[in-house]
């Protein structure tokens, strides 16, 4: 894989183009004073680590801490600024100045400067101070590194979520840092040697295509917008410009507002022009689309309301009402109906009981007019009465026979007139 | 599982499966084991596809999206030249056994180069807009020339998601919005006539459209509202689902919740959007623009293809013609849409196995609004999924109904018909018990099983071949066919056998065991005219009613609810298997007012004075006058309506058609004729309404009486008469000179009171009003209204006619003062309840107590008049007789009336007519007093008709 910068129309790009046909050679064992470096706070902010990034980073930070005490000169506490990567990927310790690498890398003795990560305890014994101070910012940027691999707050000690395992290695181990280092390398030596070669070389090529080579004495990459060849700006930079060029036009807020309502009016007047000069078609278009949405059978009836079931047919011991005019009947006059109650035969005398809804079927509005009574006697199936009801006046009526008792059902509608619309 | 496979999206892969089998499934269900099969193959080459893509490096896909680009344009070209066309329109390529769908291919590629263009940072906006529209416009013409509406519609979604995903500036969009904006009225003359007719009935609601493309909608509601929440929960699913039209492509939605319940909808819907969310999702993990497009805009895609199927299988959209994403039969869609997540799936992996190359922070150019849209896409899939569950809590039991409904034919079982009775429940209309029975086939349903047909043939006594043949030769969308009539225990024989596809139907036979003596009182049944037809609108084809008399009057009351045996079609309209059976509900009785003993009486009476006047009428009614019950209603000449069957006995209909007297009418009601002297009960309640004459003075009266150069001359030369003794001996010249002195009107408007020259309001159809005619309707109709008018108006002549029924009636207001209506009809029911029949209201003479000079009259006719005939009854009655002359009879003939009730609480009020001479037999006194006897012999037995509610 390899990194190219190729300058866009008035800002700069940045292309990484994958390649599978090269593969990435090994990490020299000492990076030359030229190579690109960058170190851990900066990889932080550029990009979001996966788990097993972060397991490799924090696998070789520790056993680039052991190498450290190893030496017999422990740092005395570190911060992420101190944590190299080379332009190999592998990661180094180091002070300001000085070198101490991991791995492969050779230890440079660390003059006695402090960091963000120093503790400010003065130790009883100066050794083991600065020793302990480097297992706490190890436990301090290993659960970090855990932390941001899982896109969970920085809380050292906490407990891993599960849905990585190399995260959970890595904040596992952070729990023993308190005591045996050796112990904590032993945990994430494994799946680091498993995917360590990949991961280093995916950050050697960010280290590549990011970072500037590392002058001897220099100060650390902080800007990497800045760094970019070509002259690349960030984008407060451009919004800076975009605004500084628009002042310039004299476009103010009022300015655009005013310019998009003119484009609202101009796009109304055209629709209107549309209306006006193809109304006709548009009509008859839409003419057509309602004529097409309705039945071809469908008939010319009129739009009366349909008839709503205001009880069931049957319920309970009613397992059916029949409801028929004996003669054609007409609004606002007399009908006589015949009431058929069918009844479920029982050993006893019931009451059946009923009245009658009129519904409007042009406004909606329903009557109830009363019905009346008769008693079965037992073992009766069925009650069949005559009854006269005075229809009220309207366009379009529905008369349903609605029985009380023994159970609520209703009947079919009587349409008043027979054929009627509203 | 290695690092390398936890970069898989399972879930997204696992979402998409889901769909993908239950769309096997569903297919499996309704469109057999090889389409289902071949769908799956195509599953199987989808999945092989995705598992390439997903390892394929970013190269490669951008490789792979402009392959399938090009090729869906070379495809799409060659569909105009070879591809294989359907329903009007030209969309696939025939490569044998297979067919493919070039633009199903062209939505992937079309995705893929999009996020390409757009997300390419070294080209200025105006050239990756450009390019994209260019790019896009191409398939989108060449899919809209097939034609095909709906894929393209997705096309133009598709692009105009990417351009919106792809941060293209608002200067460039908003221009293209104004312009779909101005084009928009223009689309519909656009369409095509099936796409103005599917947008046609989504404007118009399904409900509106029911026999066009709103039938896809209608039964797509129905699918979701008959199902379970595991399955259909209903029987007959198979044939349900043959209901519903593609149903294993457009309404694969509604099909998959008809077949295995609301459940496995909600199953696809959630996996839909499982699937759009991951897809969304892979988009924040991709590393460049590119794939973060291509993820987004397959996101958008699946989703509004979602939204767009789900939303026309409930009917809240067009039914667009769109396919839902990996549940619909189509292998190239399968192929693509699965090859598509795929790619997606490898650009996700890609963006977390080489995080380190993304950009982060706020440098990171992403998609915009991808979890805005993905979020409305949400909503309204959960929206519509809610509507769809509303729809079969809420409107279940409807569509069940209605999916019930069309695949139901039924045929009709007739219900018996009431029974009529007198009013002690002795039958005067029946049924014939045991008669013979039809034997009704289904023939598709009864062919099916051989076994059966050989055995219908052995019980109906005919060769299995013949019946056989009969079956197979109508229509196999022929619902019933009669194959036999058999005796009632052959019949019950059939029954009893219970074969598929076999009913028996009793043949409807009415009896009159009275005959002659109601016939046209009674009236008969017969299959239903025209003219019930438009009687009864809601009445099936066939149907048996009354068609005359009490029978036609009673209908409604008498005709039961006819049963039904329903079949099973398939959508072709072929019976497969026999639905549910309902039996007929028989009509309830009909108790009359008549006592069947006074009737025997009467008629035989007044037969035996018609006997000689075979071309004569005779009528007689004898009615309660507190009540208007009629207790006996004889019509000479009459006819026996058995007759009309069935079988109709065609001679006898023949011979009835053409004989004297007109037989089937029934003269009491519909016969009007002069009332003669009976009218002078009328004007002598005029006399005491509009006092002319003292009752009690004497009025001189003589041989005639001459006003302007015209003599009315009486019947018999009298002396001078008081009111009672005028009327006892019906003193022509007194009356004469009453009239004059009344005037016409106060004889008229009393006379109206009364009830003269109206409708009595008798219970049975076409009553005859009579005539009562006013100088002012005597001129208006053309005539001329004289002084001598007013004189013979006096005695029941000139322009007057009435029925027996109207002279009765007034008759009995005399004796009662009280004006009823007669009725036939007392209750209706069975032995178990009895309800009484509405009753008009009588109405109260107000001048009841100034009538008593009257009421002597008639006694005085019975006691010393014209009415002694009835003198030695053993209860004192009052009388009136009456000769009228009638244009209508020969010179020697008359309308000879009597008509009396008891004088004191009269509880009958009996009125007779016969034409002719009037003497000997012919005299109507005889009729009246033999009824009276009996009536007093009887009295009691006769008012007691046994308990009826009042309800």
């Amino acid at each position: 894989m390899h990194v190219q910068y190729k300058p866009g129309p008035g800002r700069t790009r940045l292309r990484l183009r994958p390649s599978t046909s090269t593969p990435v050679a090994p990490p020299p064992a000492t990076p030359p004073p030229s190579s690109p470096r960058l170190n851990l706070r900066l990889l932080n902010r550029l990009t979001l680590l996966t788990p097993e990034q972060a397991l490799v980073i924090g696998a070789e930070l520790v056993d680039a801490v052991l190498a450290r005490h190893a030496t017999g000169v422990p740092l005395d506490g570190f911060g992420a600024e101190h944590v190299w990567f080379g332009a190999d990927g592998a990661v180094s310790l180091e002070r300001p100045g000085p070198v101490c690498a991991a791995g492969r890398s050779t230890t440079v003795e660390v003059p006695g400067q402090r960091g963000p990560g120093h503790t400010a305890k003065e130790p009883t014994s100066p050794e083991h101070a600065a020793t302990q101070a480097d297992l706490r910012s190890t436990r301090a940027l290993l659960a970090g590194l855990a932390a941001r691999a899982t896109h969970q707050p920085e809380r050292p000690g906490a407990e891993a979520p599960e849905v990585s395992g190399a995260a959970l290695d890595l904040a596992s181990v952070t729990t023993l840092l308190d005591g045996d280092l050796g112990a904590a390398a032993a945990r994430l030596r494994p799946t680091a040697a498993e995917v360590g070669p990949s991961v280093r070389a995916e950050l050697a090529a960010l280290i590549a295509a990011t970072a500037t080579p590392a002058q001897p004495g220099s100060a650390p990459v902080t800007r990497p917008d800045a760094a970019r060849p070509g002259g690349g700006r960030g984008p407060r930079d451009r919004l800076a410009g975009i605004l500084r060029r628009e002042a310039e036009r004299g476009w103010t807020a009022l300015a655009r507002l005013g310019r998009w309502a003119l484009a609202l009016v101009v796009l109304l007047a055209v629709l209107a022009l549309e209306v006006f000069l193809l109304g006709d078609r548009i009509s008859a278009d839409l003419a057509a689309l309602r004529a097409a949405g309705q039945s071809s059978d469908r008939g010319a009836g009129g739009a009366a309301e349909p008839v709503a079931a205001v009880a069931p047919r049957t319920e309970g011991a009613v397992t059916g009402v029949d409801l028929r005019a004996l003669a054609r009947c007409a609004p606002g006059g007399d009908c006589q109906l015949r009431v058929l109650v069918r009844l479920v035969p029982e050993p006893v005398a019931r009451r059946v009981q009923w009245h009658y809804v009129v519904l409007d079927r042009c406004s909606g509005s329903t009557q109830r007019v009363d019905g009346g009574s008769v008693t079965v006697a037992p073992g009766g199936r069925e009650a069949a009465v005559v009854g006269q009801l005075s229809v009220p006046a309207g366009r379009a009526l529905a008369v349903t026979a609605v029985v009380e008792e023994p159970a609520r059902a209703a009947s079919a509608a009587v349409l008043v007139p027979a054929e009627a619309g509203c | 599982m290695g690092a390398r496979g936890r970069h898989l999206d399972v879930v997204a892969v696992l979402a998409a499966l889901v769909v993908v089998g239950i769309g096997v499934a569903n297919i499996w269900a309704v469109a057999g084991y090889g389409l289902a099969v071949r769908q799956a193959a195509f599953a199987l080459t989808g999945v092989a596809l995705l598992a390439v893509l997903w390892r394929a490096r970013l190269r490669v896909l951008t490789v792979l999206g402009w392959a399938c680009y090009a090729s869906a344009l070379v495809f799409l070209v060659a569909v105009r030249f070879v591809g294989s066309s359907a329903n009007g329109a030209t969309r696939w390529i025939d490569l044998g056994a297979l067919t493919f769908q070039p633009s199903e291919l062209a939505k992937l590629g079309v995705l893929l180069v999009l996020a390409q263009v757009l997300g390419a940072a070294e080209h200025a906006w105006w050239r990756r807009f450009a390019l994209a529209v260019l790019l896009a416009g191409v398939p989108i013409v060449l899919t809209l020339a097939q034609p095909d509406l709906s894929t393209c519609s997705l096309l133009v979604a598709l692009t105009v998601a990417m351009l919106v995903l792809g941060r293209v500036p608002a200067r460039f969009l908003l221009p293209v919005l104004g312009a779909a904006t101005l084009a928009a009225p223009m689309v519909v003359g656009l369409l095509r006539p099936y796409q103005l007719t599917r947008l046609g009935s989504f404007v118009a609601g399904s409900h509106e459209s029911a026999s066009d493309a709103g039938w896809a909608v209608t039964q797509a509601r129905i699918a979701v509202g008959s199902s379970g929440l595991f399955g259909a929960g209903q029987p007959l699913t198979d044939l349900r689902a043959q209901y519903l039209p593609e149903r294993h492509t457009d309404l694969a939605v509604a099909s998959v919740v008809e077949q295995f319940g609301l459940l496995a909808g909600a199953a696809v819907v959630l996996a839909a959007l499982v699937l759009v969310w991951r897809l969304a999702l892979a988009a924040r993990a991709a590393r460049g623009m590119p794939g973060a497009l291509a993820a987004a805009g397959l996101a958008v895609l699946v989703g509004v293809e979602s939204v767009v199927s789900l939303g026309g299988n409930l009917g809240l959209l067009p039914l667009a013609g769109v396919p839902f994403p990996l549940l619909s039969y189509g292998g190239t869609a399968l192929v693509v849409h699965l090859a598509a997540v795929g790619v997606v799936v490898g650009v996700r992996r890609d963006g977390i196995r080489r995080r380190l190359w993304a950009q982060a922070g706020s440098r990171a150019r992403r998609p915009r609004w991808v979890q805005v849209a993905t979020g409305f896409i949400t909503a309204l899939l959960l929206g519509f999924a809610s509507y769809g569950w509303q729809v079969r809590a809420t409107d279940g039991p409807t569509l069940v109904a209605a999916g019930v409904d069309q695949m139901s034919r039924c045929f009709r079982l007739p219900a018996p018909r009431g029974q009529i009775t007198d009013r002690h429940g002795a039958p005067l209309a029946t049924n014939v018990d045991g008669g013979p029975a039809k034997v009704i086939a289904v023939p598709a349903v009864l062919l099916a099983d051989p076994t059966a047909v050989t055995k219908l043939a052995t019980l109906t006594g005919q060769p299995a071949a013949a019946l056989r043949a009969t079956l197979a030769a109508v229509p196999p969308t022929t619902l019933a066919v009669p194959v036999a009539e058999l005796p009632a225990p052959a019949a019950a024989s059939v029954t009893k056998a219970a074969l598929p596809g076999v009913g028996v139907v009793a043949v409807a036979r009415r009896s009159y065991p009275a005959g002659a003596l109601l016939g046209s009182a009674l009236g008969f049944t017969g299959v239903a005219t025209p003219a019930e037809q438009q009687r009864w609108p809601a009445l099936p084809l066939g149907e048996v009613v009354g068609r005359a008399g009490l029978e036609q009057q009673y209908d409604a009351v008498l005709r039961g609810v006819d049963g039904e045996q329903c079949v099973y079609v398939n959508p072709l309209g072929q019976p497969v298997a026999m639905g549910p059976h309902t039996d007929p509900v028989p009509g309830a009785n009909l108790r009359l007012s008549l006592d069947l003993g006074m009737q025997r009486v009467l008629t035989a009476s007044l037969v035996t004075a018609m006997r000689s006047q075979p071309k004569r009428i005779g009528a007689a009614v004898a009615l309660d006058p507190r009540t208007g019950q009629v207790l006996a209603l004889a019509s000479v000449p009459n006819f026996d309506n058995n007759i009309y069957g069935p079988p109709a006995d065609n001679a006898a209909l023949s011979k009835l058609a053409s004989a004297p007297g007109s037989p089937m009418r029934e003269h009491s009601a519909q016969s009007a004729v002069p009332p003669g002297s009976t009218f002078k009960l009328v004007v002598a309640t005029a006399n005491q309404l509009h006092p002319r004459f003292p009752p009690d003075q004497a009025i001189p009266t003589g041989a005639s009486y001459t006003l302007g150069g015209h003599t009315f001359n009486n019947w018999k030369p009298m002396g001078p008469m008081d009111l009672a003794q005028a009327l006892a001996w019906s003193n022509d010249v007194y009356f004469y000179k009453l009239a004059t002195a009344l005037g016409p009107d106060a004889m008229i408007s009393t006379a109206r009171t009364l009830g003269v020259g109206q409708r009595a309001g008798i219970d049975l159809p076409s009553e005859a009003q009579g005539y009562l005619g006013s100088p002012a309707t005597v001129g208006e109709d053309g005539g001329t209204w004289y002084p001598g008018s007013t004189v013979i108006l006096g005695i029941g002549q000139g322009y007057l006619t009435t029925t027996p029924l109207q002279v009765a009636r007034w008759t009995g207001a005399v004796e009662t003062g009280r004006l009823v209506t007669p009725r036939l009809g007392l209750a209706t029911g069975t032995d178990h309840a009895w309800a009484a029949l509405p009753e008009p209201p009588a109405t109260q003479l107000p001048f009841a107590a100034a009538l008593q000079p009257v009421r002597d009259g008639l006694r005085a006719a019975v006691t010393g008049g014209t009415a002694g005939r009835l003198a030695d009854l053993p209860v004192p009655v009052g009388a009136k007789t009456g000769t009228a002359q009638d244009g209508a009879l020969p010179s020697d003939s008359y309308d000879n009336w009597v008509t009396a009730a008891p004088t004191q609480d009269p509880s009958l009020v009996v009125t007779v007519l016969t034409q002719g001479p009037g003497e000997g037999e012919n005299n109507p006194g005889p009729a009246a007093h033999d009824l009276f006897a009996y009536y007093f012999a009887h009295q009691a037995e006769i008012h007691d008709s046994g308990p009826v509610q009042r309800p």
